[in-house]
């Protein structure tokens, strides 16, 4: 029955509509609880003083009421002027404000500068109703503010007053009333929207200043906090243990912060131990969460004991959600624990139901899962919020961070001590090496090119002179395998060798590789092997000089011989044998070339032959080899100077390439004839 | 390095392909110890497809040899060619290997094995 009436209300026309637009709006807010949105309805406003404006025309007539009206509008004003006065932040809709303060007031005082007529009954009327919705969101708005929630109440109050207010407005235009009364419940219609949302906005404004406040203290405590903890990390030394001391304390630190910034009833941290893989209690504060199963006869017992039970608990691979959070690396966050959730991830322990809200943070870095921290607070306590959950995350993060770092530290620190250490072995072997002295004997000059890849070398190069017996004895071996393994081998064979040599006084390249085979394929693993040429020269009384040697899967030597007044001959020599270290009953032979004085023998390991030509797949091999070889000797270079040649020559066809062997390259010649 | 691995009655046959040295003869050791454990009688190394072999892909093979020898199970290395071949001729490794010309002539003289 309003329906066609609602058309006759007159010159409230307009403000029906708005309100109409105000009322379908704000149920549109309230429904999609998009309050921010929401303020977009203060441009709304300026509407409703055109309107007022236009109905205070139309009103024209009794001066009398100016009183009452200046008493309301100065209360307006007022009210208006002490919102800016407590809200002066430069928030765009408080200048709005100040626009719709003065607007409110022009509008107010316009009708009474032109004069309005209306009886006194009006005049109190709207004057009541004024106060009444001054009061009625006065009281609503400070009970909705104790119940700590005002945000919605607000919203609650603006959806409830704009209807509430259209219907009067409707009641009294159906009634007849005096056009003026449509212009005061307009008014308080206006206010009862106006004033809640200037609210909502100072409600806004004080919680992101809180928060601002709050962040500002929480930062510096957790830079404090930061701080400390990588002051712990730096103080330790550089062994694993003093790491792990360092990571101990440094866990307490996160474990204080954490309690300090958080507030939880419980925290505990488990850390994946290295040895087992199971995540084992590594700090612990208050309430623990029953994740694992307490026995009743130690919950029974004194609290320490529960404290002594939980720090030796190790929870296996796979078990409790603390393993899905550990490897999944995602946060568990139950603000408030269900009887459901308690059961699922809990074991039925009476203190499982003291827990309500629930954290559970993986600590981990890149490459490496450390552990989990579990917050717990109990029902007493408020649930933990988002600030926890950021600030627990924060801690946690950093902490996993510095940890990593500290781990990256301590190996960088061992491999670097490892790379020493190589470095002494390397002096070592070279130590070894053969030296110019006992390189040059009666019957033969000896020159070595050894480049080892990596600080120590598999290769082994070793002359031994036997000036009694006018002989040499020289070997070249390459143990399989690289870095200290291989070292360690060739260090094995060389004792072995120079026992047999010098205390057992057998020079037979056959058998020397025999013992050492013997030897060796005891010592060690069988995929362990090292190839081997031992050669054995010696001058005979008619000049001559032989070359008897053995080989264990060695790389054949390069002979250069020529005969007087003929070309140099180049020819690689070989002779049978497997590599030692494979089968110990394996009996080594030698093979005799009768050479001459001045002649050349190389020997090459395979890092030498297999020299990449600069980056390309191609080998050095052994044709260029033996053409330097041919050259020396057709020229009768002085050892000294060939060896030059072919360091040179390697140099070049390798052409900056990387080297990917040990190169061990062998010179050896024999002395001429003494006139 | 790529292992391929075939099962033919009591035998079985690893496919190796690609290089085999100081990174991969890891993964290949261990893999051939899995095998040692099983209950195959006969293994065959097919190396037709292996383009490089080093020291330690030798040590590896040495390995399968000798412990087939200790576990008394059957072992052939087939179609070795190209540069790996050269390696084992190199090292005089040629006669020692049980080396045979194909995968079929391996478990040809397997199936005798077992007769």
């Amino acid at each position: 029955m309003f329906l066609p009436s609602v058309f006759d209300i007159g010159q409230a026309f307009p403000t029906f509509i708005v309100a109409i637009l105000i009322c379908v709006y704000s149920l549109y807010i309230h429904v999609n609880r998009k309050f921010r949105e929401g303020m977009r309805i203060l441009w709304i406003v300026p509407f409703f003083f055109i309107v007022s404006i236009l109905v205070g025309f139309l009103n024209l007539g009794n001066a009398q009421y100016t009183i009452a009206i200046i008493a309301i509008d100065l209360v307006i004003a007022g009210l208006y002027i002490s919102w800016f006065i407590a809200d002066s932040g430069s928030n765009k809709a408080i200048k709005w404000y100040w626009a719709y303060g003065v607007m409110i007031t022009v509008v107010q005082i316009l009708p009474l500068v032109i004069g309005i007529d209306t009886s006194s009954y009006l005049r109190i009327f709207r004057l009541a109703a004024t106060l009444f919705t001054l009061l009625y969101f006065g009281i609503t708005l400070r009970r909705a503010a104790l119940r700590g929630d005002p945000i919605m109440k607000l919203l609650q109050v603006r959806f409830f007053v704009v209807p509430v207010g259209f219907f009067l407005l409707m009641v009294f235009n159906q009634r007849g009333a005096d056009s003026l009364v449509v212009l005061f419940i307009e008014h308080a219609l206006m206010l009862g929207y106006f004033y809640p949302v200037f609210l909502y906005d100072r409600e806004t404004y004080k919680q992101a200043t809180q928060t601002i406040d709050v962040q500002t203290k929480t930062f510096v405590r957790l830079f404090n906090d930061l701080r400390e903890i990588s002051t712990e990390l730096l103080s330790g030394g550089t062994t694993v243990e003093d790491r792990d001391k360092n990571v101990g304390g440094v866990l307490e630190r996160l474990l204080e912060s954490v309690v300090t910034a958080v507030k939880p009833d419980g925290v505990a941290v488990f850390l994946l131990d290295r040895f087992n893989e199971n995540l084992e209690v590594s700090n612990v504060y208050g309430l623990f969460p029953p994740v694992v199963e307490i026995p009743s006869n130690v919950l029974r017992a004194h609290v320490g004991a529960v404290e002594d039970y939980l720090k030796s608990v190790s929870i296996k691979p796979g078990e409790t959600f603390l393993w899905q959070v550990f490897k999944r690396r995602e946060p568990l966050f139950r603000r408030t624990l269900s009887d459901r959730d308690r059961k699922r991830l809990f074991f039925d322990v009476p203190t499982r139901g003291n827990i309500e809200s629930l954290l559970v943070l993986p600590l981990y870095a890149d490459k490496k899962n450390f552990g989990v921290m579990t917050l717990v607070r109990n029902v007493t306590n408020k649930p933990f919020d988002m600030v926890d959950v950021s600030q627990s995350e924060f801690l946690s993060r950093y902490v996993s961070l510095a940890i990593d770092n500290r781990n990256t530290y301590v190996e960088l620190f061992e491999k670097q001590q490892i790379e020493q250490e190589i470095t002494i072995a390397g002096d070592i072997q070279k130590s070894l090496l053969p030296t110019p002295d006992m390189m040059s004997s009666q019957m033969a000059n000896v020159e070595v090119l050894s480049v080892p890849l990596k600080g120590v070398s598999g290769d082994y190069v070793d002359i031994i002179s036997l000036p009694e017996s006018n002989a040499v004895i020289a070997m070249i071996c390459d143990v399989a395998g690289k870095g200290i393994p291989a070292a360690l081998l060739m260090m094995l064979i060389r004792s072995v060798l120079h026992m047999i040599v010098k205390s057992q006084k057998i020079y037979d390249p056959g058998r020397i590789i025999t013992e050492i085979n013997v030897a060796i394929s005891e010592a060690k693993s069988i995929d362990r092997f090292a190839t081997m040429k031992v050669l054995y020269l010696q001058k005979q009384d008619n000049n001559e000089i032989t070359l008897d040697f053995a080989s264990a899967g060695h790389h054949p030597l390069i002979a250069a011989t020529m005969k007087a007044g003929e070309k140099p001959n180049v020819e690689e020599l070989d002779t049978e044998g497997i590599p030692v270290g494979i089968d110990s009953t394996v009996e080594y032979t030698q093979v005799r070339h009768i050479l001459q004085g001045g002649d050349y023998i190389a020997l090459y390991t395979d890092g030498v032959s297999e020299i990449r030509k600069g980056n390309t797949q191609e080998e050095y091999g052994v044709g260029r080899m033996s053409n330097i070889l041919e050259e020396v000797r057709a020229a009768n270079v002085d050892p000294s100077q060939a060896i030059m040649l072919f360091r040179e020559d390697m140099k070049k066809y390798a052409a900056g390439s990387k080297q990917h062997d040990d190169q061990t390259f062998v010179l050896i010649k024999l002395k001429e004839q003494e006139a | 390095m790529t292992i391929d691995i075939q099962e033919e009655g009591t035998s079985i046959i690893l496919k190796i392909a690609g290089d085999v040295d100081l990174f991969s003869s890891k993964e290949l050791k261990e893999k051939l110890m899995e095998i040692f454990e099983g209950a195959f009688v006969g293994i065959v190394l097919d190396m037709e497809e292996v383009s490089y072999l080093d020291s330690m892909g030798v040590g590896c093979l040495l390995f399968a040899f000798s412990e087939s020898k200790k576990k008394h199970k059957s072992i052939f290395f087939s179609s070795i060619i190209g540069m790996p071949r050269k390696v084992i001729q190199l090292t005089k490794l040629d006669n020692y290997f049980p080396l045979v010309e194909s995968i079929d002539v391996a478990l040809t003289r397997l199936g005798k094995a077992d007769e």
